[in-house]
């Protein structure tokens, strides 16, 4: 075992450290209708770089990096604050990734390009209000009419549906169907007429949520990514395509958050007191205690890109990274407030920032499969449990 | 960048887990009034045969050339079988005497004829004392290693966990300030610590599947599902950090104490946290002695006692520069 990078690993990190010090935005992500343009801009010019797609294979305009290069990747951009994909995740982690593996030739045409250039903004339409954790349960429903798919239903939580260009849509089309039989994965032009968006507000404050309502929306058959009947097989299609690289940015982010609290708790008191919080034996021990799981949070990464770059095929290791990465956001985050305390009542105060990360880690804790899902998984898949459903 | 056993490890781990399955089967214990002492001992004999104590130790003392990262593997596994605490001293007394240049004392303790029993403190009680011919003492800052000569009777501490016996040290070999040599002892105690995490874990794993209760067995209630999927995640939590640790610590970066002390810390969690859930998972069975739950519990609590508490372990962890990203 080692912990060294390759001659030409080394010099790729080089290559990414110093193409972000001259790129990366100076500023925040602002709020609201401009985060849209931000994050276009930032796409032109992840694109212009010849950074798009560093998980994409060449041939689709991507950079084919390896598992290594991919991770380095997000290592650097956790450090440099590169920005997120923001609205392009989905386009970028979720539905380019199924064209690939699973699309059609005119799909891929079509869509590659834009997604990977900044121009297509694509959104999530799989959960439903009766349907979260229990996805396979969904029941909105299209019935094949000639050369569409009419669909009428309604999906819930979806993320930047709005700006969307495209959905990712799952549908019954098989009637009186059950389960993960039956459904088809389409490709939805949010622009179709019967399309109803409302925007939810989440506790963040932001309205990045949406309810979207389908009203007899005609949707061509061409665009079923897969085989009409078999979405389930091309929603698992991309499971593992990032195999597990994408938590990568979040663990060194942690680390870093970590590192900024622990210098903001030797510099400012716990409320009511008037030495530094990190002279509290409690608060700095259960710094500390933070720093040693995040450090096995790194590591947890390492040993899992390490055995797939071995070639081992990625399985559940994912879900105890992903849960793992929940629980110490969620740590973290509480551990900060609690030590800000009276600060974060004053709405001009620096220390907003950390309550707004506080909400979003209760919000990941949920998202992508809640951590009771993932313990469900691990329990099925690497214990080998007998299912308790 | 490899933070995973390669083939060649994973044969040797593939040896080692076989051999100790049948050598020291966990219904041994089953056996009232087992001679723990004696086991000990037996035990102990093993060592030189197997090569336990020289995986990281040149050829020329009788060592097999391995590293240290060779070295915690073997501990993991070690580890998982509640092993002597005597090995984990004697592979300790092995990097002390070759950095000391007694290249004989090492091979001897390669080849167990010369056996260390482990101490901490000022403490005059000593463990894994069972054929002990030196005691390895673990104090704040320093490590020492002496002849020693246990006094009175053995006897065994927290029940079958390991034998123990006051010991009058004589002549003092060697001191060693050396900080990595202690925290080469930490890395160690916590490779055997995150071997009892990775037992409870499987000892649940495995009753789960066959204890019905409700007439379903009870690995399909997501309570008891979800308690072990999380003794899972501690168990390889504790792995991997382990052997990022080895890594750190044999290459000398410069993160290698917050790496070393993170394992002790979280090992140590793990093997507490598994060993009270496992007998939790357990039932009134797991409450018993007919059952290795609570041993793996006790020698939990023994190794953090000697190697590291949590708190001490914090506080160092907190004076730590922050880690190399």
């Amino acid at each position: 075992m080692d912990l060294n990078w390759s001659p030409e690993d080394s010099e790729f990190r080089e290559r990414v450290r110093a193409w972000l010090a001259d790129n990366v935005p100076q500023g925040p992500r602002p709020a609201g209708a401009e985060a849209v343009a931000f994050d276009r801009a930032w796409q032109a010019t992840l694109k212009q770089g010849g950074w798009a797609g560093i998980a994409w294979p060449t041939e689709y305009g991507g950079q084919g990096l390896s598992l290594t290069q991919q991770m380095i990747w997000f290592e650097e951009n956790a450090k440099a604050g590169a920005p997120s994909a923001g609205v392009f995740f989905v386009a970028q982690m979720h539905a380019g990734p199924t064209l690939i593996v699973m699309g059609s030739e005119a799909q891929k045409a079509k869509h590659l390009n834009g997604i990977l250039g900044g121009e297509e903004i694509w959104c999530q339409g799989f959960s439903e209000p009766g349907s979260g954790s229990d996805l396979a349960s969904l029941r909105t429903k299209g019935v094949v009419d000639g050369d569409a798919i009419v669909v009428s239903g309604q999906k819930i939580w979806t993320s930047f549906a709005d700006a969307a260009d495209y959905q990712e849509l799952l549908v019954r089309t098989e009637p009186g169907s059950e389960r993960h039989a039956g459904l088809s994965w389409v490709i939805c032009d949010m622009r179709a007429p019967g399309i109803t968006v409302h925007p939810i507000r989440k506790l963040t404050g932001h309205a990045e949520f949406a309810s979207v309502f389908y009203d007899e929306v005609r949707i061509p058959l061409s665009n079923v990514v897969g085989e009409v009947g078999q979405g389930w097989k091309t929603a698992m299609a991309t499971l593992g395509f990032e195999r597990g690289t994408a938590f990568t940015a979040e663990m060194v982010h942690l680390v870093l958050r970590l590192e900024e609290l622990i210098e903001y708790a030797k510099s400012h008191p716990l409320p009511g007191a008037v030495r530094p919080a990190w002279s509290d034996d409690e608060c700095r021990r259960t710094l500390s205690r933070l720093r040693a799981d995040l450090a096995a949070l790194r590591a947890m990464n390492y040993a899992n890109l390490s055995r797939y770059a071995g070639g081992a095929a990625p399985g559940a290791e994912g879900s105890l990274v992903k849960l793992f990465t929940n629980q110490l956001a969620q740590r973290l985050e509480r551990v900060a407030i609690d030590m800000m305390a009276t600060r974060l009542l004053d709405p001009g105060s620096t220390e907003q920032a950390w309550l707004d990360a506080y909400y979003r880690s209760i919000v990941q804790a949920i998202g992508g499969g809640t951590v009771d899902i993932q313990r469900e998984i691990i329990a099925d898949r690497v214990l080998g449990l007998p299912r308790s459903r | 960048m490899l933070l995973a056993p390669d083939e060649t490890q994973i044969e040797l781990l593939t040896a080692v887990g076989d051999m100790l399955a049948g050598e020291a089967p966990f219904d041994r214990w089953y056996v009232p009034d087992l001679d723990v002492v004696a086991e000990e001992a037996r035990l102990m004999d093993l060592a030189g045969p197997m090569g336990w104590l020289g995986m990281a130790a040149p050829e020329a003392v009788g060592g097999s050339g391995g590293d240290l990262v060779d070295e915690c593997l073997v501990f993991m596994k070690l580890g998982e079988r509640i092993m002597p605490l005597g090995l984990l001293a004697g592979a300790v007394a092995v990097s002390a005497t070759i950095a000391a240049g007694q290249s004989d004392l090492a091979a001897a303790f390669i080849a167990g004829t010369a056996r260390a029993a482990l101490a901490a403190g000022e403490e005059p009680r000593a463990f894994g004392t069972a054929g002990a011919t030196h005691v390895l003492r673990i104090a704040q800052t320093e490590l020492s290693l002496a002849q020693g000569r246990t006094i009175g009777a053995e006897t065994v501490a927290l029940d079958a966990s390991s034998s123990t016996a006051t010991i009058a040290e004589e002549g003092s070999l060697l001191r060693s300030i050396d900080a990595p040599l202690k925290l080469r002892l930490q890395l160690l105690a916590a490779a055997m610590l995150q071997g009892l995490a990775r037992t409870a874990c499987n000892e649940s794993n495995a009753y789960a599947k066959v204890r019905e209760q409700f007439g379903r067995p009870i690995g399909s209630f997501q309570a008891v599902r979800h308690r072990i999927a999380d003794m899972e995640l501690r168990a390889r939590l504790a792995e991997a950090q382990v052997s990022f640790a080895a890594v750190a610590l044999r290459d000398g970066r410069a993160d290698a104490e917050l790496q070393v002390l993170s394992a002790l810390l979280l090992a140590g969690d793990a093997a507490m946290s598994n060993g009270e859930t496992n007998i939790h998972n357990h039932g009134a069975i797991g409450t018993t002695t007919e059952n290795i739950g609570h041993l793996l519990l006790k020698r939990a609590i023994l190794l953090i006692a000697l190697t590291g508490e949590a708190s001490l372990l914090k506080d160092r962890i907190a004076d730590c520069q922050p880690p190399i990203m």
